[in-house]
Formats: C-alpha cells, sequence, structure tokens
C-alpha cells in the first residue's frame, strides 16, 4: 500500500529524512516512533504529497509521488484519512461542519452526508456536540473530532500524527481503540507517535527513526 | 461538487466580509454607470451623426449642352444608387428663377443679362448610409469622372470635421472604457484577493482533505458574480435615476426627445448586472488563480 524506495527530504539543506526504504501493507496498522525531529511528521507529509520527495521513489496505492500531477494529488488526497497533529479543525465551523467536510469535497449532499457524519461522531462519542464549535471543546474533543473528520469518508489508508499528544491515559486508550476498530475494517493504519504505551505490547511493527534515518523495525 | 454548499460558503463569506464586499460593489457600481454613460453618449453622437448625409447636397453642375438623354441616364442612375436619397434636375431656368427669389429687392442684378448665366444641375441627397467617408469620396470622385459633369459641390470640410470629430471621441471614449472594465475587474481582483487570504487557513485544510481546484474556486468565483450583481444593481439604479431626468428633459428639449435614447438607456437596466456579474468572475478568477498543492 505504501512503499518507500530509499527516499530522502531535505529541508534547506538539512537532511529531513535519509534513504528511507519501507513498506507497508494493506490493512495493517504500524507505528513510526522517534524523538521529537526525527522526522516522524515529514515522513506523514510525504504520504499525503503535502512534501516531495527529493530523492528515492514513494508509491501510495497505485499514486507514484515522485511523478503525481498537480490534478492526481487530490484524488490521493481523497484516499487518505489524516489526524493532524495541530487537528486543523476550522473554528468558523461546527462540529457536524467539521466532520462533513471530506464528504462535500466528494460532492455529497447535506442529505447523503448525515449519516455517515453521525456514525463517524457516535464512533468518537461525540454525537451530542454536533452542534459545538471547535473552540469551546477541550483538547481531547477536539482530537477525537480530528479523528472522526478522519475516518467519516472511511479512507483506504488512515495517518495520524501524534494523535494521543493531549489526551490523559482514558482517553488515550479509547482513541487507540477507534483505530482499531477501523484497522479492522481493512483500513491501513500509520501512528506517528513519540509515546511509548501506544505501541508496547500491541503486536504492531514499529518503525524507529532516529535524526531522519530508520534505525530498525520491530514488532512490539 | 455540492453546488449548495459552494454557494453557501460565499454567502457566508459575503455576510462576514459585508463592508469589504460592500465598497468593492459600490466601486464597481460607479465605474458600470460611467461605462453605460459613455456608451449612451457614443449611442447619441451616432443618432445626431447618422442622419447627418441626408442634411447635405451635392450639387452636379453639367457642362452647357449636355444632352437631354444623358441627363435622364444620370437621374436614372443616381436614383438606382443606393447611397443616394434622391436626385432632382434643376433646370438653368429655374435655377435663374430661384435665384430671383432669393434676391428679391435685388433681382435687378440679374435683370439685365442677355442670356441666362447658370448651368443645369442636379441636386443629390444622400441616404444615412453614405456617412462612411471613404464611400463619399468615391462617390464624389466618380461623379466628378463623369464627362459632362463640370463641378461638383457639396460640405466636404465641414463633413470630414464631424466624422474626425465623431471618430476622436469614439477612440478616446473607448480607450477611457477600456481603462475603467480594467480598473472594475482589478477592484473584484483584489477584493477576491483580500477574501481568499482571510480563509487561506481553512483553504490549506480543504486541500489536505482532498479538495480539488473547482470546489475551492467555486464559491469565490459565486462570491465574485454577487458582488458584480450588486455593482450592476447600483448602476442600474443610478441609471434609472437619468433616465426619469431625461425624460423630464424631453418634454421641454425637443432635440433631446429627438434622440430618443430612453430605450436604449433602459436596455442598460439588465445590461450592468449581467456585466458585474461576468466582470466579477472575470476578477474572481484572475485572482485566484491555479491551486497549487
Amino acid at each position: 500500500m505504501i512503499h518507500f524506495e530509499g527516499v530522502s527530504k531535505i529541508y534547506e539543506k538539512q537532511l529531513a529524512l535519509k534513504e528511507i526504504t519501507l513498506s507497508i501493507e494493506k490493512g495493517e496498522l504500524v507505528f513510526v516512533t522517534g524523538p521529537s525531529g526525527a522526522g516522524k511528521t515529514t515522513l506523514l507529509k510525504l504520504i499525503y504529497a503535502h512534501e516531495r520527495p527529493d530523492k528515492g521513489r514513494l508509491v501510495v496505492g497505485d499514486y507514484d509521488l515522485s511523478v503525481i500531477t498537480q490534478k492526481e494529488i487530490p484524488l490521493l488526497r481523497r484516499m487518505i484519512g489524516i489526524v493532524f497533529q495541530d487537528f486543523r479543525l476550522i473554528d468558523t465551523k461546527t462540529v457536524f461542519e467539521n466532520v462533513a467536510m471530506p464528504l462535500r469535497i466528494r460532492g455529497l449532499s447535506d442529505r447523503d452526508l448525515k449519516d455517515f457524519v453521525f456514525d463517524s461522531l457516535r464512533l468518537v462519542n461525540l454525537r451530542h456536540k454536533i452542534e459545538a464549535y471547535p473552540p469551546t471543546l477541550s483538547g481531547g474533543e477536539q482530537q477525537r473530532v480530528a479523528i472522526a473528520r478522519a475516518i467519516v469518508a472511511e479512507p483506504q489508508i488512515l495517518l495520524a500524527d501524534e494523535p494521543t499528544g493531549n489526551l490523559d491515559p482514558e482517553n488515550t486508550k479509547a482513541i487507540m481503540d477507534i483505530f482499531k476498530e477501523i484497522n479492522a475494517r481493512g483500513t491501513t493504519v500509520v501512528i506517528a507517535t513519540h509515546n511509548p504505551d501506544l505501541y508496547t505490547h500491541s503486536g504492531r511493527r514499529v518503525f524507529k527513526l532516529q535524526e531522519g534515518s530508520l534505525t530498525g523495525v520491530e514488532v512490539l | 461538487m455540492s453546488t449548495g454548499y459552494s454557494f453557501r460558503f460565499a454567502f457566508e463569506s459575503l455576510k462576514k466580509d459585508f463592508w469589504i464586499n460592500v465598497i468593492a460593489a459600490l466601486s464597481a457600481g460607479v465605474g458600470l454607470f460611467l461605462v453605460a454613460i459613455l456608451s449612451i453618449t457614443f449611442y447619441s453622437i451616432n443618432s445626431v451623426t447618422k442622419k447627418l448625409p441626408e442634411k447635405f447636397t451635392i450639387i452636379l453642375y453639367l457642362k452647357d449642352n449636355t444632352p437631354a438623354d444623358e441627363i435622364n441616364k444620370l437621374l436614372t442612375d443616381l436614383k438606382n444608387n443606393s447611397m443616394v436619397k434622391s436626385a432632382r434636375l434643376i433646370t438653368k431656368d429655374s435655377a435663374l428663377n430661384e435665384l430671383k427669389k432669393r434676391l428679391k429687392d435685388s433681382s435687378f442684378l440679374v435683370e439685365g443679362l442677355d442670356e441666362n448665366p447658370l448651368p443645369d444641375s442636379v441636386e443629390i441627397r444622400l441616404s444615412s448610409e453614405a456617412v462612411e467617408k471613404a464611400l463619399l469620396k468615391d462617390f464624389i470622385k466618380e461623379l466628378r469622372s463623369i464627362s459632362y459633369v463640370d463641378d461638383v459641390d457639396y460640405g466636404e470640410e465641414l463633413m470630414e470635421s464631424i466624422v474626425m470629430i465623431k471618430k476622436t471621441v469614439e477612440t478616446s471614449g473607448i480607450a477611457f472604457m477600456a481603462v475603467i472594465l480594467t480598473g472594475i475587474v482589478f477592484n473584484f481582483y483584489t477584493t477576491i484577493k483580500i477574501l481568499f487570504y482571510r480563509r487561506k487557513e481553512e483553504i490549506e485544510t480543504f486541500k489536505l482533505l482532498g479538495a480539488s481546484g473547482g470546489f475551492i474556486r467555486a464559491p469565490f468565483l459565486i462570491e465574485g458574480s454577487a458582488i458584480g450583481i450588486a455593482g450592476g444593481l447600483v448602476a442600474s439604479f443610478m441609471l434609472f435615476g437619468l433616465t426619469q431626468v431625461f425624460g423630464l428633459l424631453s418634454q421641454r428639449l425637443p432635440f433631446i426627445a429627438s434622440l430618443n435614447i430612453q430605450p436604449y438607456m433602459l436596455s442598460f437596466l439588465i445590461i450592468l448586472p449581467l456585466s458585474g456579474a461576468l466582470l466579477g468572475v472575470a476578477g474572481a478568477f484572475l485572482s485566484i488563480g491555479r491551486i497549487r498543492y
């Protein structure tokens, strides 16, 4: 599903990722870990074509990101759900509208998207907050809205960048349960985190990054 | 793409940045009003000058002893010419009588003449289409080349001056209109640019969620056209006021009534909002440019 072949990314002469080679299979749930600045976010950004590889080959689904056209990028992104580190919720829109956005982008009408939005919000236990605006929610609630938005269109790939960074252990477990459930439905899930509690004893593959290099892959 | 959503997004933005949009619509309205006024001015000049050739008379002075059948042939040819409205033979006798009538008390000046010194002549009135300077010149040249035509007399200089003034007014007016229209498009361009930048974060998020260029552009194009229509309506409202003033003036000044420009002015009440919409869309389109991911 996702194949990195010797991918490097350079930011202003600084190597952010160094010749990464890894493969993530369809339906897998994997973790990408490492300290701050290790390149976790850059790796995710490359997958959703927010950044382009400076070297190497990156294939996501049917798209070769080294040669992807501007017109293909929206299509690539529609097969990916993203939970951003900073959530990227739109403050002037209600929770409902935020979650509905990926469906509107796909051209669904108000009537057709309602059920998907409600299901998604129910999954993250925020059905009662549909009329609220993001600034009125707690960090954990905003995180869950971001997750609901990422999964609402049933993407083939779900990327989550530090998805439990603002959560207490109880909420962290709840979020991880959601990711597992989404993965069980067949979605490939990639979680970038520096929190070892998430992947220890998970039985999943963990890609370890250190200063832009892949230092190891383990099943923990 | 969800059209309903694009409209909702656009109207939310119109409401949110209400004053920016009002100012943009008013400026566009004033610009469109000026364009309408210029266009109406051209129309008026055209209506006045269109009938100008009818007022001009060409006199062909014929040589003495031109055979009657040649004169008849000339008259027939002239009457068959599309540029000619009418052609009338003035015999030398009737010309002399006419002269005597005009001279009235001084008619003694021609009383003592042994023979009539005036030539036979043909009076030609042109139809409206002959206003084209080049066509008219060719026609005069053609008349001069006729062997039994002694001279041709027409208000060449006056005619040329009027045509030149008309062309100058038209050229400078069109240039001025182009400047105003460019200004209006630029007005839309900057307004939409401001609105676009105000929602930059939101748009970035849309892009990351997979929004196409069309999805991102549509609300701004709708917004541009809505501001354009509003501007057009402002211009229409101002123009409607002007038609009322013209209506009142027409009752007192027959010249204004003869221009018959009110129907033309009224047609602008529809044209202006439509042009506003078109210019608004053009400005918005240029403003957003290519959506890059």
